[in-house]
């Protein structure tokens, strides 16, 4: 099977086939990253179009020695979303970017390390977390769906978001504390 | 950390039909008006070329006969045998027409460099992009 690069490299050099299959092999995963970080079918299928649209005006511009086909691909898709949601909900930046860096709640949490699958486990279902993901700013729901959702590792998804591995390890921690306490609203405890 | 119990929470989720299709067809409508914009573009660059080309060949070719230039090409090719062919190389360069020449060349480039991305632009503005079997 040929890997991303190769098929860009094809795909530049004439082989009109091989940008069909990348997107066949993206696809579904940007379409969940969006999905959820939109919260509606058919805004995320105009974005995930307009994803796609770029990536191929772009890819002459591809390096793959700055990043992975797939971790550019996500940072065209979550711009793409955050200008999405800039546009339609008239979002100031500052609130795109999370709330501010002192949350007290998140810094005071007893188990940081508790992750939203486990919280689900013992307090909802995937409803409860879909629900509970909208809540959450865009910036926290941005770092959960990088991180859990699309398989990305911080340091990439930290590429992507455009923030040092350190601040996204924090605005993670942040995430999951907030992810908590809706859920724990949610279900009246 | 479990991310394997995470990853299967946060599954993906499978895009509607028919939106691998709405890609493609809209990359191929991008492909084709973006080539047909170009088309537009180098055809008339393919065409101003030619047209430039009759009068800067005629130009370059009165500019040989009135330089002198084949006089002292035959003077040169007959000093070769001689052996006083180094005069002759310079006078042979002086009256080389650089300008038409020069002229020439930049038109005969353009026309070359329109008709390779005609050639291109023509072959993506009328096929469309394969799907994948």
């Amino acid at each position: 099977m040929e890997n991303d690069e190769d098929l860009i490299g094809a795909y530049l050099e004439g082989e009109d086939r091989s940008f069909a299959l990348l997107v066949q092999r993206h696809l579904k995963s940007v379409y969940s990253f969006v999905y959820r970080f939109v919260g509606s079918e058919k805004d995320a299928e105009d974005i995930v179009q307009e994803t796609f649209i770029k990536a191929w005006k772009n890819l002459k511009n591809y390096s793959r020695q700055s990043s992975q086909f797939k971790t550019w691909l996500m940072h065209i898709a979550r711009n793409t979303s955050i200008d999405y949601l800039r546009k339609k909900q008239h979002v100031p930046f500052s609130k795109l970017e999370g709330e501010d860096e002192t949350n007290w709640f998140a810094e005071n949490l007893p188990d940081e390390q508790l992750l939203p699958d486990e919280l689900l486990a013992h307090k909802g279902d995937v409803e409860d977390l879909e629900w509970a993901m909208l809540k959450l700013s865009p910036a926290y729901r941005e770092v959960l769906l990088l991180y859990y959702g699309s398989g990305l590792t911080f340091e990439e998804a930290a590429t992507i978001s455009g923030i040092s591995v350190n601040t996204l390890k924090s605005r993670h921690r942040r995430a999951v504390a907030e992810l908590r306490k809706l859920l724990m609203h949610r279900n009246g405890k | 950390m479990d991310s394997k119990r995470s990853t299967q929470l946060f599954r993906e989720i499978d895009p509607p039909h028919g939106l691998f299709s709405a890609i493609l067809e809209r990359v191929a409508y991008e492909r084709q008006r973006a080539a047909r914009f170009r088309l537009a573009a180098f055809g008339t660059l393919t065409f101003v070329s030619i047209l430039m080309l009759i009068p800067a060949v005629q130009y370059a070719l009165s500019e040989f006969y009135a330089s002198g230039f084949y006089e002292y090409a035959s003077l040169f090719f007959d000093s070769l045998s001689h052996g006083y062919w180094q005069e002759l190389l310079y006078s042979l360069a002086d009256s080389l027409p650089s300008l038409s020449l020069l002229l020439l060349a930049i038109i005969g480039t353009a026309l070359v460099w329109s008709l390779r991305h005609t050639n291109r632009d023509v072959r993506i503005a009328f096929t469309r992009l394969a799907l994948p079997a």
